[in-house]
């Protein structure tokens, strides 16, 4: 059974919201609304990152529910993101299908193609205040992924998995098949910087005791690129997209970013501690006290990291579970 | 949210009393809450709903930085 859970640090449930069957939570954490701590996540049919999406959550610390995010524009919610920035506007992510030419490329004049979509919702009105489709920024050929045998098949050329706040407030967006992170301009919707993918702005290096993958990346097939400041940015870094990895495991790698002589250095890592290569999913997240816990996504572990590397606190899923993200978040409930 | 979704939460653990929003959101009733399950009614029929605790391999981060939030889901 599917739902959003609150479980201690000895792994008791503390809180937990079942769905009904056929339907499937994610993202769901801790954030601010209008002042106040609120329950957030995200509640659909059981696929995400698809077209049909679902709809966002926000629960008050009673765990009433105070208000729900829709996508605007005839778009969905797609699951794989639902940030409440400061101004209370939600950051979503959304998927269309379109037909693309992509003889220039090499491909069909018609391939249908997944394109991704961030919407950023005023949650008060459900008004969007900003859209941006990748398809309008990207082109096609920056992908990483292999077109279908079929042009009626959707390809799913893009991705996006994440959409965050940058320090500065301009968006980072995770595109999982471009094996890329955009920096995108939140008001004019143009693209600022890339890292990793194709055309990367910056040149990619491996700092002492550091390692790129197999394709000369920091990153791959990649999620939930953070900002955590002086140019610094921790992404989940799956390095595989369903087949043998460009690297042999999972991990976690902070990048630090020189604008001046446009270098990212992979500065630090830590690995899956199993050794094992998730294939979708993930996410990391740095604690107040500057730890780092981790959703490991397909594969059924979370973690916590000291900032030196040092494994804290190990925990399994039971059975098949996984989750497509973990957060260690203070919470205190109305009493 | 799903109407016929009841949120519960684990008898004995530290948050004390049982959430309001229970009752006034959905027409069911938590009619027990043991050990790591809550179970419930809804339209009539009684269901289970168990959410497994995960399985704890080290523990050594009980150091104030909060509870762990995640969604559950069958893996492939």
């Amino acid at each position: 059974m599917s739902g959003p859970e609150i479980i201690s640090n000895t792994g008791k449930v503390i809180w937990f919201h079942p769905l009904r069957a056929h339907e499937l939570a994610a993202d769901f954490r801790t954030q601010t609304y209008q002042g106040k701590p609120m329950l957030t996540w995200w509640q659909g049919p059981p696929n995400l990152g698809a077209v049909a999406g679902g709809t966002d959550y926000i629960y008050n610390d009673r765990y009433q529910q105070i208000a729900e995010v829709k996508g605007g524009n005839g778009y969905s919610a797609d699951g794989q993101e639902f940030l409440i920035t400061p101004r209370n506007t939600a950051l979503i992510v959304a998927d269309t299908i379109a037909t693309a030419n992509l003889t220039s490329i090499g491909g069909p004049a018609d391939q249908k193609v997944v394109d991704s979509i961030v919407q950023e919702i005023d949650i008060s009105t459900g008004k969007v205040v900003f859209q941006w489709n990748a398809a309008d920024h990207v082109p096609y050929r920056d992908s990483e992924q292999p077109w279908p045998a079929s042009a009626a098949t959707p390809w799913n050329w893009f991705y996006i998995n994440a959409v965050h706040l940058d320090t500065d407030g301009n968006l980072l967006i995770s595109a999982r098949y471009a094996w890329a992170v955009y920096k995108v301009n939140r008001h004019t919707g143009n693209i600022m910087w890339v890292l990793g993918g194709k055309h990367s702005t910056f040149l990619l290096r491996a700092g002492p005791g550091q390692v790129l993958d197999r394709a000369g990346e920091i990153f791959a097939y990649q999620h939930d690129p953070e900002a955590i400041g002086h140019d610094e940015y921790t992404v989940f870094d799956d390095e595989s997209g369903g087949g043998s990895g460009l690297l042999p495991y999972s991990r976690v790698v902070t990048v630090q970013l020189d604008q001046a002589i446009k270098v990212a250095t992979l500065v630090k890592s830590v690995k899956q501690p199993e050794g094992l290569l998730a294939t979708e999913e993930g996410n990391a997240q740095t604690t107040r006290n500057g730890d780092l816990f981790v959703g490991w996504g397909a594969v059924p572990y979370i973690s916590e990291f000291s900032p030196s590397g040092q494994l804290l606190f190990s925990a399994q899923l039971p059975g098949t579970d996984i989750t497509y993200r973990a957060y260690r978040l203070p919470w205190h409930p109305a009493t | 949210m799903g109407d016929n979704a009841v949120s519960c939460r684990a008898a004995g653990s530290r948050r004390g009393r049982a959430p309001r929003a229970v009752a006034a959101a959905t027409t069911a009733a938590v009619i027990a809450l043991t050990g790591t399950a809550c179970s419930t009614v809804r339209s009539g029929a009684p269901t289970r709903a168990k959410a497994p605790a995960v399985i704890v391999l080290k523990q050594g981060a009980d150091n104030g930085n909060g509870d762990i939030f995640i969604t559950r889901a069958g893996g492939a």
